[in-house]
């Protein structure tokens, strides 16, 4: 029962372990936030990801797993908080353990209205989840 | 701390284009037009006003291709015939698409209300006080959006009144905001330009 246990959890923690990690490639504008965070189990390996995103705030994140993610795409439970787009970055990161190099695969993911939902990447090499926040703007001194 | 110096500065020679340093995006202005508020760096665009930008990439391989424009928050930064208009205070990002939806770039547009003008000429010389002008003379007058200390950019229509009893022409001359003020008959005047609540105003004298 315990061996049973043992390697559910070893294949739960590999499988974790093997979908395509995201990454931030962008900085908030000033005053307002972007914070894109792993929401990591009890090993330290990432389970999904977290996302404080202000209102009208973009941010690219890129996929990878051993190289650029492939058949990729990022949607939202509800688009009128917040929506993604494929980025179309003319950069080349190395793929594989060859030398060869491949396109990145990236998004940028904007906040429209304030609230919370996920987004869902779908990928060839994995899926991931992605909480949503999105905070209101700030509202100006006068 | 030298080598940090030496990736700090050309990271920061490209801090005017989009976040992912493939696009810019400029106002559409004549290179002799220096009074041009829309010029690079891009301004906070004034609450009301219409910001026609200028989009250029520089994407190794490919020429630019067909772009369109989105807005992160249509209430603050909308998209109209492919121009800005501000609609409210703060920040919005407008990506830089392709036809097919792909996002080329991104850049975070501001937005703020208009608290006070100020008048130009056309080489950008800021005017005040009086100006003495001979009848049949001309003198072209640019607006300047200000929030504060900071300038503002964008097309934003003006009201031009004026008063006194000399004779002066106010003629549109078709590029935005900018106005050809021509003198008819002496005498004195004040000219009063003013949006929403901010005004400027600037003492006019015609000799024959």
């Amino acid at each position: 029962m315990t061996r049973l246990a043992l390697s559910l959890l070893s294949l739960s923690l590999s499988v974790a372990a093997c979908d395509p990690a995201l990454t931030t490639q962008t900085a908030a504008p000033p005053g307002r936030t972007a914070l894109f965070e792993d929401v990591t189990g009890f090993w330290g390996t990432v389970q999904s990801y977290k996302l404080e995103i202000s209102q009208g705030t973009a941010i690219a994140v890129t996929c990878s797993r051993g190289g650029p993610c492939t058949d990729a795409a990022l949607t939202a439970d509800n688009p009128a908080l917040v929506d993604a787009r494929r980025a179309a970055l003319g950069t080349l990161v190395p793929n594989g353990l060859n030398g060869n190099l491949a396109t990145e695969s990236a998004f940028v993911i904007f906040g429209k209205a304030p609230g919370t939902t996920h987004l869902h990447l779908h990928a060839k090499q994995g899926d991931r989840d992605i909480a949503v926040t999105v905070v209101a703007q700030p509202q100006p001194r006068s | 701390m030298r080598l940090s110096l030496l990736i700090s500065l050309p990271l920061s020679a490209c801090a005017m284009g989009g976040a992912l340093h493939q696009a810019t995006m400029v106002g559409q202005c004549a290179e002799t037009d220096a009074a041009c508020a829309k010029r690079h760096p891009l301004a906070p665009i004034a609450i009301g006003a219409t910001f026609h930008p200028e989009v250029e990439t520089d994407i190794a391989g490919t020429s630019m291709p067909n772009l369109r424009l989105e807005s992160a928050a249509p209430t603050v930064i909308a998209v109209e015939n492919g121009a800005l208009v501000a609609k409210g205070p703060g920040a919005s990002a407008v990506m830089i698409s392709t036809d097919d939806g792909s996002v080329v770039d991104f850049m975070h547009v501001w937005a703020a209300p208009v608290t006070a003008i100020s008048l130009a000429r056309r080489d950008g010389e800021r005017v005040a006080g009086t100006i003495g002008l001979a009848v049949g003379e001309d003198l072209a007058l640019v607006p300047t959006l200000w929030s504060g200390t900071q300038r503002l950019a964008g097309d934003l229509a003006a009201t031009w009144d004026i008063t006194g009893d000399a004779k002066l022409s106010v003629l549109p001359d078709g590029a935005g905001d900018r106005r050809r003020l021509r003198a008819r008959a002496p005498g004195t005047a004040t000219v009063t330009v003013a949006i929403g609540d901010a005004k400027t105003q600037l003492q006019l004298e015609v000799v024959p």
